[in-house]
C-alpha cells in the first residue's frame, strides 16, 4: 500500500505533528485524490483533544477536503483523471433507511459515519454510481 | 465524492463543506427565500457564511451580535441590518419581528431573549452547540406558537445542490490560508475567535 504524509495527534494531549499513514490502491470504484486544500472547523480540535470522548488514536483531522482526482477506478464514470472534487462531513452510512433514502444521510438512524483524515496529502475514496444518490463516498481512514 | 466548480477560488470551497453545508440546509428546510426576515446571530465561521448564504436566497437579513466591531464586516458579508444585542432601544424594536433566527452561537446564551424576537409561528434553529443545557419555559413557545430547532450539516444531495448554488452566486467562504505547520497556532487561535472566518491548510506546504 503506498504511504502518504499526514499530519495527525497520537493523544488528547499532543500537539498536531508529521506522521506517515497508508493508502490501498485505487480498486475498480474507488477515485483516488490529491488533496489541496483543507478548511479547519472547530469540531476538528474537539475530536484531536478527545473532547467528545470518540477519538480514536491516532487521528488525522479534517473534514472541509477539496482536491484534484489523481487516478479512478475502471468501474468510475463521473469523475476523470484531473477533475476537481470534495469530500464533505460524511463519508457513509447504512443507505437502507428512510433518511439514507430520503437522502438525509446526516440522520441515518443506524449512525452516520462522519469523515476526518483531511490533513493528508492523498486520499482514495469508493464511488458508486449505481445508487440512487450519485456522491457516495466512504470513509477514508480504513 | 462532490464534484466542485472551477468557477471559485477552491481554497475558499473547502469551507463550504461543512460550514456551508452547515448554514444551507436549515435555511432550505425553513424555506427561507424573498423577504423573510431572518436574523443570524453569531459572526464567526457559521454565522458568516449564514449571512451570505441567506442574502443570496433573497432574505432580509439582519445580524445580532454583541460585538459593535462585527457591525463593518457584517455589512460587507451583506448584512441589511446590523443590532447589537447589548443595546435595549435597538433591540426592542425587533420584538417579534423574525420569521427565522439561525443561531450559530456555541458559548452559553439565554435562547429566550432571541425567542421574543421571533413572530408568531417563528423559528429558531440552534447550529452553534453551547456545553451547558438551555432552560426555555414552554410558554415562551407557547405564545406565538414559536420553535426551537437543531440542525445537522446535510445530505450528500443537498451538500451537492449548496456547491452548485455557491458556483451560481459567487459564494465562497472568508479564510486565512495557512501552512501545514501553522495549524497548533491556528487551534489556539480560533479558540480566541481570531480567524475572519476560517483558516484553510494550504496542502502543497505538506
Amino acid at each position: 500500500m503506498p504511504a502518504t504524509k499526514a499530519y495527525g495527534a497520537q493523544s488528547a494531549t499532543s500537539p498536531i505533528a508529521p506522521l506517515t499513514i497508508e493508502r490501498r490502491e485505487p480498486k475498480t470504484h474507488d477515485v483516488q485524490i490529491e488533496i489541496k486544500y483543507c478548511g479547519v472547523c472547530h469540531s476538528d480540535l474537539h475530536t484531536a483533544r478527545n473532547e467528545w470522548g470518540m477519538t480514536m488514536y491516532p487521528v488525522v483531522p479534517g473534514h472541509e477536503i477539496v482536491g484534484v482526482v489523481t487516478a479512478v477506478g475502471s468501474h468510475v464514470k463521473k469523475f476523470k483523471v484531473g477533475d476537481l472534487a470534495g469530500i464533505g462531513c460524511l463519508v457513509d452510512s447504512c443507505r437502507e433507511c428512510d433518511n439514507c433514502k430520503d437522502g438525509l444521510e446526516q440522520y441515518c438512524v443506524n449512525g452516520m459515519v462522519g469523515t476526518y483524515g483531511g490533513m493528508e496529502k492523498m486520499a482514495v475514496v469508493p464511488h458508486t454510481e449505481d445508487t440512487v444518490n450519485l456522491y457516495w463516498p466512504t470513509k477514508i481512514l480504513c | 465524492m462532490l464534484t466542485i466548480s472551477d468557477k471559485l477560488p477552491l481554497e475558499g470551497v473547502a469551507p463550504l463543506l461543512c460550514a456551508g453545508i452547515t448554514t444551507y440546509s436549515p435555511l432550505r428546510h425553513w424555506k427561507v427565500g424573498k423577504g423573510t426576515k431572518v436574523g443570524v446571530l453569531g459572526l464567526g465561521g457559521l454565522g458568516h457564511m449564514g449571512v451570505k448564504l441567506a442574502v443570496a436566497m433573497g432574505a432580509e437579513l439582519t445580524m445580532l451580535s454583541h460585538s459593535l466591531s462585527k457591525e463593518q464586516d457584517a455589512k460587507r458579508l451583506g448584512a441589511h441590518k446590523f443590532v447589537l444585542t447589548s443595546d435595549e432601544a435597538q433591540v426592542k424594536t425587533l420584538t417579534g419581528y423574525f420569521d427565522f433566527i439561525l443561531d450559530t452561537v456555541s458559548a452559553e446564551h439565554d435562547y429566550n431573549f432571541y425567542l421574543g424576537l421571533l413572530r408568531t409561528n417563528g423559528v429558531m434553529v440552534c447550529v452553534g452547540a453551547p456545553s451547558v443545557p438551555a432552560t426555555v419555559p414552554a410558554f415562551n413557545l407557547i405564545f406565538g406558537r414559536k420553535s426551537i430547532a437543531g440542525s445537522l450539516i446535510g445530505g450528500l444531495p443537498e451538500t451537492q445542490e449548496m456547491l452548485d448554488f455557491c458556483a451560481e452566486h459567487n459564494i465562497v467562504s472568508d479564510i486565512e490560508l495557512i501552512r501545514m505547520d501553522e495549524i497548533n497556532e491556528a487551534y489556539e487561535r480560533m479558540l480566541k475567535s481570531d480567524v475572519k472566518y476560517r483558516f484553510v491548510i494550504d496542502m502543497s506546504t505538506l
